[in-house]
């Protein structure tokens, strides 16, 4: 696959918990991980994101991608039994060209997911993701991505503080803002 | 050609060809210049194999020497396999003769030949949608159109464990079974019309 390229990230406990940059030639796609809050308790629910930004013209696609295309793919790792749910795509836009009809997303999307903390984790404990993302943008031509990036995510007794901005990152990312 | 192109266009309305129709015919140059009729195989199995070495989702097969391992192994069972390119000129996968002969050769392709099909008028006919697009054809009739496999993904880790339609179908042929699957929604890049 001489066309992936591969590049990690540091996490970073914050709003943006961990965000990537992949390269091929010069264009740029990048995902980065999102959550609804900064901190989890132990046993709760917390809303996460991926979010896919592409250049101008470059599209990625929903999970039902139509005549061409594929889905972006996201696995996750980690050591003490998080579940996770089914990710959520957005509303997609339609393309349509001589080779066919496809569905998917310009600019940028936010995808969702639900994830359950374990209710054996103490406060102090710190929850960590391996996620593994694969991802295609596609213009005339279509190019191939994959990226890791390593979440940390701080498990604290109550009251993990909200994520100021994950409203408007779910907006921003297709959601509509009734959801 | 000329007259093959008025045969053609009644069908290019309809824009795809389903499992159980009978085959269009064609008539192609290979990247050699030499000229093939699909008739000219008439009485054998076919395999149509649409084809852009520079899609990621082709890429995947070629990469591993996945599809030059199964055409030598089903060419070397009386198999015809075509590959075909309809990339129009300027667009991605189209190249000269030159070219797509040393492509062939670094590869190692073992197709029986490459056809081009610039205009796109053979992909058009057969509604070629993605490469790679896989079409078997037995007694002149599609037995199988669609999907290569059913893991939808550029990474070669994925066709290991995957259910490979195409080798499914040659499979039944050859042991004189019915085809399971005959029809199934293509994945990869879009055909470069």
């Amino acid at each position: 696959m001489k066309l992936l390229k591969t590049g990690l990230a540091v996490a970073l406990a914050l709003t943006s918990l961990a965000r990537s940059e992949a390269e091929e030639g010069r264009i740029k796609s990048t995902i980065a991980f999102h959550a609804s809050h900064e901190a989890v308790v132990p046993g709760s629910e917390l809303e996460i994101g991926m979010r896919f930004v592409m250049p101008e013209g470059w599209h990625t696609y929903h999970e039902t991608p139509g005549d061409s295309g594929m889905a972006p793919n996201i696995r996750m790792y980690d050591k003490v039994g998080v579940k996770l749910g089914k990710w959520q795509f957005p509303e997609p836009t339609t393309f349509t060209d001589v080779a066919g009809t496809t569905y998917g997303y310009e600019n940028q999307v936010l995808l969702l997911n639900k994830l359950q903390v374990p209710e054996d984790l103490v406060p102090g404990d710190v929850l960590e993701l391996q996620v593994s993302v694969m991802w295609l943008i596609c213009k005339d031509i279509c190019l191939p991505f994959q990226d890791k990036l390593r979440v940390k995510i701080p498990v604290v007794a109550a009251s993990p503080a909200a994520n100021a901005d994950w409203s408007q990152l779910k907006v921003d990312g297709g959601w509509d803002q009734q959801r | 050609m000329k007259h093959l192109a008025w045969c053609l266009s009644g069908l290019m309305i309809a824009g795809s060809v389903a499992a159980g129709q009978l085959a269009p015919d064609f008539e192609l140059t290979d990247v050699n210049g030499q000229s093939h009729k699909l008739s000219d195989f008439t009485g054998k199995t076919i395999v149509l194999e649409w084809t852009n070495y520079d899609c990621p989702f082709v890429r995947k097969f070629y990469d591993v020497g996945k599809m030059q391992k199964w055409q030598e192994k089903y060419t070397g069972k009386d198999v015809v396999w075509l590959s075909i390119n309809s990339s129009a000129p300027g667009k991605q996968g189209h190249f000269t003769p030159e070219v797509w002969q040393q492509k062939i050769d670094q590869q190692g392709v073992k197709a029986t030949a490459v056809l081009l099909d610039p205009n796109g008028e053979v992909g058009r006919a057969y509604g070629a949608k993605t490469t790679p697009h896989m079409y078997v054809i037995s007694e002149g009739k599609i037995v199988y159109q669609g999907a290569i496999d059913d893991k939808r993904s550029t990474n070669s880790d994925d066709i290991e464990g995957a259910n490979n339609y195409v080798k499914a179908a040659l499979k039944a042929l050859m042991n004189g079974e019915a085809i399971e699957v005959a029809e199934t929604q293509a994945y990869g890049c879009s055909v470069k019309y």
